[in-house]
Formats: structure tokens, sequence, C-alpha cells
């Protein structure tokens, strides 16, 4: 039994091409680094992962989430959370509401017990006060902590990383990428990298698949 | 395709069909020979084989009708022809130039003026006593008006103008938002390079690219500028009318032969416009041909003759298209001054006397046919943004096909307006459903819902699939994810299709006055009816009151997300 996220004999294709085949499992806290160049199907593997593949692919295999069987669970049931090349935060909502978007619901909490909880997570990633803002008012780096701390609050049982830190420029990548997988060993979850960076992949410090 | 999908064909289809068919099946009624009425519509006993229709022989024996028919299918051709002309030497002299984009934002409020109001303020720009004329007197003297007949005059230039007006700017709102994907600068630039003047350059490279991409509402530009009936009673020739004012006339006549004649009528308007339609196609080829020819020809050589076709095309360029916009903005200004004027003796610029007897006038009786307008326009705009949204919903979880969906949502503006809202009025006679607001809405649905429907597919198309991704992988629902991401992410797009929609219904007057049958007045069918009293005061109120909601619309459009938004910089 397997707490962690595990990929049995997944297999993708495109019509009767084979874009890859692969079977791992990460342990929670663990990083499990993918790499290739474009094209290899990184994107469609996450894709598949977090159940949003296109029609146009055909997958085989089984995913498992702390011992579950996910292939047929929708996307929005599945507990994995993703982190895109961008922040992505809503642009319509402040800072703090981006934050609740995935706030998981608790019985019998009160709005104001939500309330100080984000008002925790913004301290933890050095954004107190900012709970109001305008997400188009932070900088590159404050919004990718943003969206960091939004997919932890939802407490994914694992988190995809896609080419997380390819839209930043050089210094701020070091930094965010530091923080990042601090944050990801803090918290505790299996995470699955893709990128065609090396650095990146070293600085996960876990395993190394090279497609 | 959805379930959603099939019923919105159903919704659309269904009343186009059976419209159409109850406008045109009265004209093959029959007097049967002991002196009863074989009408098809009621029982199918066996017609006398062999003999015409007699609302067919009556039709043909009208006086004037070829030149009704004519009258129409030239209006048809000639707006058209002239809309895309002026917009493509616009777009040509212009290009990247900032004056040019300056100008094509006024077309944005020139197409909200309802049509019957801009036709109006172009009568009182170049009457004989117009502003236009005004001018010239001032400057050289003039003591009497000129003596030329404009509005009404058999040869109806003040028709095609009138809708002209009204079409380049609609015509240069579609050529812009689809001038982005033909690559215009590139093309212009490789063009350059290989030794053509800018111009000549995008006529040659970007005009055939961007065609395809502007065809359809063209033909909706051909359909009804050959079918209109508010403008052609406004500014068109009056003996004889064009066809489809002559239709409505023998449309709400009282007599059954009157209603049979109108069938025959609606049968040649359809005639008239699917001609229009095909001469059209048919210059297509001829004009692609000569295209072919000309750029086979190679970079021209000789300087002096390319110059100066190039300065012509420029200077044409550079002036039609704004001329025509300044003068119904001008119009507009007219009417303000016509409204509050008294006395306005000839030819003085200003009124001689100033007065509010019109406004007065003019509010004692607004208040129904302005509850109505809304009603009718909220109405229909909430129909028609609900539906797409559930179609574009279904479509988007199911990933189905959308193509043909939005050709079809095209129908009801290929269709002359009057010969399917006809049909529809027979429809509601015959299932008893009397003239109602609710009514009025249904028929102002159809018209309403092609453009609220495309405005909200480009809008889930061009929305980023990953929203929708993130918020699924942050535990969110489908239907919390059309609430809470898709809707406010969309609101500039749902705000706009809203203020387009109301423009529009607001604008409508066939619908409004056959479906109503006269029993649900407008802002838009007092000011029609209005034509008539030929008071310059009281038709430039009512114009102004007319052009007063979609102007409003319009701004709303512009400002409704700015001020939602003022706090969320990443939404504008």
């Amino acid at each position: 039994m397997n707490t962690g996220l595990e990929l049995q004999n997944v297999s993708l294709r495109v019509g009767s091409r084979q874009l890859l085949a692969l079977s791992c499992s990460v342990a929670p806290g663990e990083v499990i680094t993918v790499m290739g160049a474009s094209g290899t199907g990184k994107s469609t593997l996450l894709a598949f992962i977090a159940g949003f593949l296109g029609d146009a692919f055909t997958a085989e295999g089984k995913v498992f989430l702390a011992g579950k069987e996910l292939n047929t669970v929708p996307a929005e049931q599945r507990r994995i959370g993703l982190l895109f090349q961008d922040a992505l935060l809503f642009p319509h909502l402040s800072v703090a509401a981006n934050l609740k978007f995935g706030l998981v619901r608790k019985v019998g909490e009160s709005p104001e017990a939500r309330d100080s909880l984000i008002k925790q997570a913004l301290e933890k990633i050095g954004l107190a006060g900012f709970g109001d803002r305008d997400p188009a008012s932070l900088s590159g780096g404050q919004q990718s902590r943003v969206a960091l701390m939004r997919l932890l609050l939802s407490e994914p049982h694992a988190i995809l990383l896609d080419e997380p830190f390819s839209n930043l420029d050089m210094q701020l990548r070091e930094e965010i990428r530091t923080f990042t997988f601090d944050t990801l060993r803090t918290a505790n979850v299996p995470a699955f990298l893709v990128t065609h960076d090396l650095a990146d992949a070293q600085a996960a410090g876990g395993e190394i698949i090279a497609l | 395709m959805t379930w959603a999908t099939r019923f919105l064909f159903l919704l659309l289809g269904a009343p186009l069909l059976v419209g159409s068919v109850l406008a045109l099946a009265p004209a093959f009624a029959y007097y049967m020979p002991d002196g009863s009425f074989n009408d098809p519509l009621n029982h199918s006993s066996n017609h006398p084989a062999g003999l015409i229709p007699p609302a067919f022989v009556t039709l043909v024996s009208t006086p004037g009708i070829a030149t009704s028919a004519m009258t129409s299918l030239l209006a048809g051709l000639l707006t058209p022809a002239l809309s895309l002309v002026s917009v493509y030497l616009f777009l040509a002299a212009t290009q990247t130039r900032r004056a040019g984009k300056l100008i094509a934002q006024l077309a944005a409020p020139v197409l909200a003026i309802p049509h019957a109001a801009a036709a109006f303020a172009l009568a009182l720009m170049l009457a004989p006593t117009g502003v236009a004329s005004r001018l010239v007197a001032t400057l050289a003297g003039w003591e009497l008006p000129p003596d030329y007949l404009f509005i009404n005059h058999p040869n109806s230039v003040a028709l095609v103008l009138g809708l002209a007006l009204k079409e380049a700017p609609f015509v240069l709102l579609v050529a812009l938002a689809a001038l982005p994907s033909t690559d215009a600068p590139r093309r212009v630039a490789l063009a350059r390079t290989l030794g053509y003047r800018p111009t000549t350059a995008w006529l040659l490279t970007v005009a055939p690219a961007l065609y395809p991409l502007i065809r359809l509402p063209l033909f909706a530009v051909i359909v009804f500028a050959s079918s209109t009936v508010d403008v052609a009673l406004i500014l068109g020739p009056s003996l004889p009318p064009t066809l489809s004012v002559r239709l409505v006339e023998w449309f709400v006549a009282p007599e059954i032969e009157q209603r049979q004649l109108a069938s025959a009528a609606a049968l040649l308007q359809l005639f008239i416009s699917l001609s229009a339609l095909g001469i059209w196609l048919l210059f297509e080829r001829l004009i692609a041909r000569a295209y072919a020819t000309i750029v086979a020809r190679g970079t021209p050589r000789e300087a002096y003759r390319v110059a100066r076709f190039e300065a012509v095309l420029t200077a044409v360029g550079n002036t039609l298209l704004p001329t025509s916009l300044v003068l119904v903005l001008m119009g507009i200004a007219a009417l303000c001054l016509a409204s509050v004027g008294g006395q306005w003796r000839y030819p003085a610029i200003l009124p001689t006397t100033w007065s509010l007897q019109h406004w007065s006038a003019a509010l004692s009786t607004w208040q129904t046919p302005l509850f109505n307008a809304i009603a009718i326009a909220l109405l229909s705009v909430t129909a028609a943004i609900v539906l797409s949204l559930v179609t574009l919903e279904a479509q988007a979880r199911s990933r189905a096909g959308t193509a043909s969906l939005s050709t079809f949502l095209y129908l009801p503006l290929l269709i002359p307006q009057v010969v399917f809202i006809s049909g529809i009025a027979v429809f509601a006679e015959r299932t008893r459903l009397p003239p109602s607001l609710l009514l009025v809405a249904g028929g102002h649905f159809f018209f309403v819902m092609p453009y609220v429907y495309l405005t909200l597919q480009s809008g889930y198309a061009r929305l980023d699939s990953r929203w929708l991704l993130l918020a699924k992988t942050l535990g969110a629902s489908s239907t919390v994810c059309f609430w809470r991401v898709r809707v406010p992410l969309m609101s500039t797009q749902l705000i706009t299709a809203a203020m387009l929609g109301l423009t529009i219904s607001l604008s409508l007057y066939l619908p409004t006055q056959i479906l109503g049958a006269g029993r649900v007045p407008t802002i838009t069918t007092e000011a029609i009816a209005l034509v008539s009293s030929g008071s310059r005061g009281t038709i430039g109120t009512w114009a102004l009151l007319q052009s007063a909601l979609p102007t409003l619309c319009f701004m709303l459009a512009l400002l409704l997300p700015r001020l939602i938004w003022s706090k969320r910089k990443g939404m504008l």
C-alpha cells in the first residue's frame, strides 16, 4: 500500500503514435521530475493524471493516489493540484478571494475562522496585509507565491507542476524555485514536476526520469 | 451536436419555416367558379389546373410594380457595394495610422443610432432647405433654397445614401474584428518590398483575404437593404414606393384580396432579395477574375500612372467614410437644433426662434411607447442571452462542433424581415394569439439572437481554457466554474452582447409594427408614424428620443466594465 502518487504502466498515444510509457511512484514530501524536450508528451501526461485528457489521445495504465485508483474520478474530485507556467490569479478576485477560492470548506467553520486562516497564509508567504489587493498590482514573484499558497489551501493530495518556473526571469527563478520546493517538502505531499530545464530537476532533489 | 444546439435549431428554424410558408401561401388562393373561395391554408381542395393564381395577376397588373421591384433590387445592390468600397478604401488608405483608429471609433456610436433616426438626420442635412444647403447659401449669398428633389426622389439616391450611412459603420466594425486574422501589416510590408505602394498593396494583398471573413454579414446587408421598410418610408421614392413598403401597405389593409396581393408581393420580395444575392455572387466572380488579371500583370513600372492611381485611391479612402460618419453626427446635431427650434427661416444656420413646445408635446405621450420599447428589448435580450449561454455551455462541456450553428443563426438576417414577419403575424392570427408585447418580443428575439450569440461565442472561444482547468483542480464543480469563473471573466462580452441586443431591439420597426398590429407602440414606431407630419421640430424630437436609449446602451457597454472592475486592472 502506497501513500503517494503511483503510475502503473501508463502509456499515452495519439492515433497509432506512442508518446510515452512509464511506471513510477512518488512518496509524500518527494518530488519526481520528468524531463524531456517539447513534443514528448509531458503536458499530456499531466493532463492524464489530472483528468483533463483530450479526445485526441488514448491512454492506458492506471493512476493511484494514496492507494485509490483515479482513472474514473472526475478532475475536480481527484484532489490533484496543478501549478501552471503562469500564476493565473483570477483577475476578477482580490488576493484573499483568490486564496479562498480553493479553500476546503469545513463543516461548522465560521467565516471569521476562514478569514484568519487566509491571514496566516498570507503571512506565511510574506504578504501580510495584501488580502484586499488587486492581483494585477502584485509583482511576478508575489503572484507566484499566492498561486502556490492557493494550491496548498485546497489541500491537494498530490501536486503537478507544469514547467512552473519557465516564465520567470533568471533571478526570480532561483528564489521562487527554492521557495516552492521548500514549501512542498513542508506540506508533505507527493509532487510531480515536468520540465525541460536540468537546473529545475536538480533543485527538486528527487528522482529524475528522462523521456 | 448537443441537445441544447438541437433545441436552438428547432426554436429558430420552425418559426422561420412556418413564417415564410404562411407569408407566401395566401398568394395561391383561388376563387372557385361558383364564387366560393378556396384558401390553401384552410382546406386542400383541388385547384383548377393550369390557372395562374389571381393574386399574381393582380400583382403583375399593379401600376408601377416593376419600378418598385427594381428600386428594391438596386438598393439591395448599391448599398452593400457603396459600404464595402468606402470601408475597403478607408482601411487601405489609413492602415495603421492613428487618425484612422480615431475615425473608426466614431463608427460604433453611429452604429448605435437607429436607422430611422439616421435617415431623419440625413434628410435634415441634405434636403433643399437642409443644413448643408444653408451653409452653402450663407457663403454664396443665396436668398432662396435651391430647387432640387432629394428625399423621395424616384432615383432613390437618398434611400441608398441613408442605408449606406448606417451599413458602412457595420461593415467597418465587422472588418476591423476580422482584420487581425489576415496578418495585414506583414502582407502589406511584403508587397511594398516588391514595389507596390501602400494603398494599392493593401487592396491587392489584404482585401482578398479579408473578404471571405466579412461575406456573411455583407449578405445580411444585401437582404436588409433590398427589403427595408422604415428607411424606405422616410427617404425612399413615393411614386411608386419600394416593393417592401407597398407589401406592408397591402398586408395591413383589411380586405382579403389585399392580403393575398401582399402575399404575392412577399414572394416577389423574396425573389428580389435572392436575385440581389445572386447578382452579388456573380460580381464576386467577375471581380475575383479581374483581381487575378491585375495581379498577374506584376509590379507596375510606369511610376507616374501608378502614383496618380495610388493618390486617387488614398484620397477617396481618406474622405469617403469619414465624411459619411461626420454627416450622421452633424445630422444628429441638426435634429437637436430642430427639436428646440421654433421658426427657422432660410438660409439661417440656427433657428430664428427657440421653443420647447415639441419636447413638451412629446413628453406628454412618450411614457407608453418608452415602456413598451424597454420591456420588449429586455424580454428579447434576456431570452437571447440565456439561450446562448445554455447552448454554448452545453457545447463547451461536450466539446461538440459549433460552426454549422453560427451560419444557421444568420438565417433570420438572410430572409427578408418583411416576408418572415408577415408570415408569423398570419400564424398568430390563425392560432388566435392576440397582438401583444410578448408576441412582439418574440419577433425581436430572432433579430437579436444572431448578434448576441455570435458575441458570446467569440467570448467563449477567447477565454483561456486554463482558467477552468485551474478552477477544477482547486475542486470547483462545473456550476461553480460557470458562475464564479466563466461569468465574471466574460463579463465584458456579456455586457457588450446585452447592450448590442438592446440597441437592435430598440431600433426595430417592422416586427414591432406588424406583430403589434399598431397596438404596441414603441418609440421607434411612433417616430416613423410622424414622417407624414412633415414637422421638422416634431420629427427631430422623436428621432432624438428614439436615439437616446440606444446611445445610452452604447455608452454603458463602454463604461460598465470600467465601473465594475475599477479595482481590478487585470480585467480591463
